[in-house]
């Protein structure tokens, strides 16, 4: 089976470079886009699984740019807002926009659990869940 | 009577709605001190009305105790009524008083008064109120339409003073509500080349264990890369809050304005890298300065470094120069500008932060905020004029003879 496609969209080189390393430690395939602008079309040209969102861009923050981003490209494709305020805000925004969930940056072990689970739960949709798979997501 | 009603004065429930702004006594607005004996006879008492086209009213007093008022109004009703005259003329003046009328303390104020006189008969809603000393003793006449006047000043500055403290109130809303967004950007900023620290620990790790040396080597630099930009936010946050506790001290040395440029110049370049942007310095040779070193050069530091970071292609020109006045150091660049509606914020505290999830520029942007403060030490001043996709100079001016601020 072809690996998971994840889309990083992130303002700091050097995060995107981290979450790269991280993810395709992990066994997916990584695709980076470096600011909030033109994510809809990095997300259309690569088609990925699951977007992993930094909230913190210049001009156009992560919670801002998600339900533009939905809307745009008329997919449900989850979306994990990834940032390094790990604040309940944030947590609360992802359900607001009904998005996949929050996941705080600088834990590289919580990034591949929430991304597994967000990624098993949609393999997993109407059938039993992945044997060894983390209990259900805190998507709303 | 008159007891009773003064006694009313002390009841809170009757001034509940008094301002603070009334609390003007009474006694100051006394406008006459008129009195006739209670047995005074109605003509003699209209024949000094007449006489007197100012007096509005007269206390009824009696061994030194007010027991009646008479106004104007109320004499001209009663005579001028059928056989009015026939009928009172003679008669003693507490016939046609009104008997209860208003009185109350010297001490009272306007608001308290105005509430009890309001508080009448419709009828007698204008009537004079008489005023009593602390023992009772009649001290003279108050007209109502005079504490009105009273009052209305009163509203009237009262609401400038609400409206006052309003704005003060909206001020501090306004400072609180940029501390909070500087202490999200200042807590991201922070955050950020921590969490990238800790996630390139992890990476690092792995490539330790795969003996992947040329990995590591190259991971080992963006660590670094991070730890400069940390360290340079926390000493930015340092700074200012040195600055802003007033913990910064000046010491003035003579130095050449050029040497210092030149100093300058060189670590615009090693931050331009690989752009094409040319750094030059325009200062005479002789030109010395007199103000602390250190401080000027941090400041030029930060002007260059932002010159180096928005400026593509093109040049960064160090300048200083002497007038009559002043030394005007300036450091102008062909880079992309800044919008003249952002120019204002670029200097106000908190102000050219804006929302942490929408930062518009890299950087902690606290640098110009530490030099204009800098600046401002210096006893100078920093001016900047910009025009978008042409480029932008800053300018310090400081004194000839330093005159650092208290």
């Amino acid at each position: 089976m072809a690996p998971k496609r994840i889309l990083v969209v992130d303002d700091d080189p050097i995060h995107l470079h981290c979450a790269k390393e991280i993810l395709e430690e992990a066994g997916y395939e990584v695709v980076l886009h470096a600011g909030g602008f033109g994510a809809t079309e990095a997300y259309l040209k690569g088609r990925p699984d699951l977007i992993l969102l930094d909230v913190n861009m210049p001009a156009l923050s992560g919670t801002a740019l998600a339900p533009l981003l939905l809307e745009r490209v008329k997919s449900s494709v989850p979306i994990l807002l990834y940032s390094s305020n790990d604040e309940e805000s944030l947590r609360n925004s992802a359900r607001k926009l009904n998005l996949a969930g929050f996941v705080g940056k600088g834990d590289p072990s919580e990034l591949r659990r929430k991304v597994a689970r967000v990624l098993g739960e949609r393999i997993a949709t109407g059938s039993e869940p992945i044997p060894g798979a983390p209990p259900p997501t805190d998507r709303q | 009577m008159k007891l009773a009603l003064a006694s009313r004065l002390s009841e809170p429930a009757e001034i509940a709605e008094s301002a603070a702004r009334e609390d003007q006594c009474v006694a100051t607005l006394i406008s006459s001190d008129a009195s006739v004996g209670p047995h005074e006879r109605v003509q003699e008492v209209a024949d000094r009305f007449f006489h007197e086209p100012q007096l509005e009213a007269v206390a009824l007093v009696r061994e030194d105790r007010p027991v009646g008022l008479l106004t104007r109004a109320r004499l001209l009703l009663k005579l001028a009524r059928n056989f009015g005259r026939e009928l009172y003329a003679r008669k003693p003046i507490a016939l046609v008083a009104d008997l209860a009328p208003l009185v109350v303390g010297a001490d009272a104020t306007v608001a308290e008064v105005i509430s009890l006189a309001l508080a009448r008969d419709p009828a007698s809603v204008y009537d004079e109120v008489l005023v009593v000393d602390a023992k009772g003793s009649y001290l003279g006449i108050l007209p109502v339409r005079d504490l009105v006047l009273q009052q209305s000043v009163a509203y009237a500055r009262s609401a400038a003073e609400h409206e006052a403290a309003m704005q003060r109130t909206r001020d501090l809303e306004k400072v609180e509500r940029l501390r909070g967004q500087f202490l999200a950007h200042a807590t991201h900023e922070l955050r950020s080349p921590v969490n990238a620290i800790a996630a390139l620990a992890e990476i690092l790790g792995k490539a330790c264990e795969r003996s992947d040396w040329a990995g590591v080597k190259s991971r080992l630099a963006l660590l670094v890369q991070c730890t400069a930009g940390l360290r340079t936010t926390v000493n930015n946050l340092l700074d200012l809050s040195r600055l802003e506790a007033g913990r910064t001290e000046i010491s003035p040395t003579t130095f050449v304005a050029s040497e210092l440029l030149e100093g300058v110049a060189t670590t615009a370049r090693l931050l331009l890298g690989k752009k094409p942007v040319r750094v030059r310095v325009e200062a005479p040779g002789d030109l010395s300065l007199e103000t602390d070193l250190q401080k000027l050069r941090q400041v030029l530091v930060n002007l260059a470094s932002n010159a180096a970071k928005f400026t593509e292609e093109g040049e960064i020109v160090l300048s200083a120069e002497r007038t009559a006045s002043q030394m005007r150091i300036a450091v102008r660049d062909t880079g992309c500008g800044v919008a003249k509606e952002d120019l204002d914020r670029l200097f106000v505290p908190f102000g050219q932060l804006e929302d942490a999830l929408t930062k518009a520029h890299e950087g902690s942007g606290l640098g110009l905020v530490i030099s204009r403060t800098l600046v401002s030490l210096l006893g100078g001043r920093i001016e900047v004029a910009s025009e978008v996709g042409r480029g932008s100079t800053f300018a310090v001016h400081l004194p000839n003879a330093p005159s650092p601020e208290p």
